[in-house]
């Protein structure tokens, strides 16, 4: 009785123990595999943070979001990865790539209109721009 | 009266020209932090930083969204957001502030200056008066900023769990690194 209890015991320990070291070395949201929670036009979504941050924010921040826009510029960041940027009519959506070796730098010439799916961080009031980040191109 | 007319459209001009060329901006900044602790070292990285710097005034704004950090792992990632940052709540930090010694800079010469800076850093709702020096290099009409400063994570409310304390730094060094370039709008 005694016996089995110990037994039981260790188990439990290293059951949380392996939980333990599997939650610390979980690894991060695939963007590019998880689906997008929404699919629109960069003017439309830039415009409803536009028209209210905070209901946007709440609705679309830490979301998987695809939308269509055109490039107006594409910039190298100081990770070495690429901010491109979508120029709609109101403002900017600021969208970063991680440097990955299937970006096709032809596609990312400015006025080609592209589809970008990525993770919605928010909206930054001091140059009035939405930022996304880990953005892949789908189109 | 004609010649009233072109004065007016000249200095409208100018007047405007001069604006251009006094503000410096960036929306890729690198801003990072780091916590050096004795179980573990934490950075976390951002590249989409925002800055406005008026070279005239030596009026400086930074202001960056706490959900763009990417940590090395995913777990600090989201007790970053979820516990001590808070970032549903407040979802950015900001940077208002002044170069203090304007003077000793040429923003139309080449070269590199040590700057002092001062003003009004917000983090998870909480604004102190924080001051420190940075370096500005000026290469052909665009700045490179630097600067770092320590962060002491008491000051601005920052809870963390006594079970876990240990494993973060009680100050926290934040660093700025911003590729500016002249702002048009």
């Amino acid at each position: 009785m005694k016996r089995n209890l110990i037994f039981i015991g260790i188990i439990l320990l290293i059951s949380i123990v392996v939980y333990g070291i599997f939650q610390y070395n979980k690894p991060h949201r695939d963007i590019a595999s998880e689906k997008s929670s929404y699919d629109l036009s960069a003017d439309d979504l830039y415009k409803e943070f536009e028209q209210d941050v905070d209901k946007a924010s709440m609705q679309y921040a830490d979301k998987v979001i695809t939308f269509a826009g055109t490039i107006s510029n594409v910039e190298q960041n100081q990770n070495g990865g690429y901010n491109i940027l979508l120029k709609g009519e109101k403002g900017v959506i600021n969208c970063e790539v991680d440097a990955a070796p299937d970006l096709d730098k032809k596609k990312l010439s400015a006025n080609s209109h592209v589809k970008i799916k990525g993770l919605c961080v928010g909206f930054d009031d001091l140059l009035q721009e939405l930022q996304f980040k880990k953005c892949h191109i789908v189109q | 009266m004609k010649n009233l007319f072109l004065t007016i459209v000249f200095s409208v001009i100018i007047i405007n020209i001069g604006f251009a060329q006094g503000k410096y901006f960036t929306r890729t900044g690198h801003i990072s932090f780091f916590s050096e602790a004795a179980l573990e070292n934490i950075d976390a990285h951002n590249n989409q930083g925002t800055c406005i710097l008026d070279s005239e005034s030596g009026e400086l704004a930074l202001s960056v969204l706490i959900k763009g950090f990417e940590f090395e792992k995913a777990l600090m990632q989201e007790h970053f957001n979820e516990n001590y940052l808070e970032s549903h709540k407040f979802p950015k930090s900001t940077f208002k502030g002044k170069i203090t010694n304007l003077d000793d800079v040429n923003f139309d010469g080449n070269g590199k200056y040590n700057v002092k800076f001062e003003g009004d850093l917000t983090i998870h709702g909480e604004t102190n008066a924080v001051s420190s020096a940075g370096i500005l290099e000026v290469a052909d009409n665009t700045i490179n900023a630097s600067a770092s400063f320590p962060v002491t994570v008491k000051d601005y409310k920052i809870k963390i769990p006594k079970t876990v304390i240990d494993n973060i730094a009680k100050v926290v060094e934040v660093k700025v690194e911003l590729k500016l370039e002249p702002y048009k709008r």
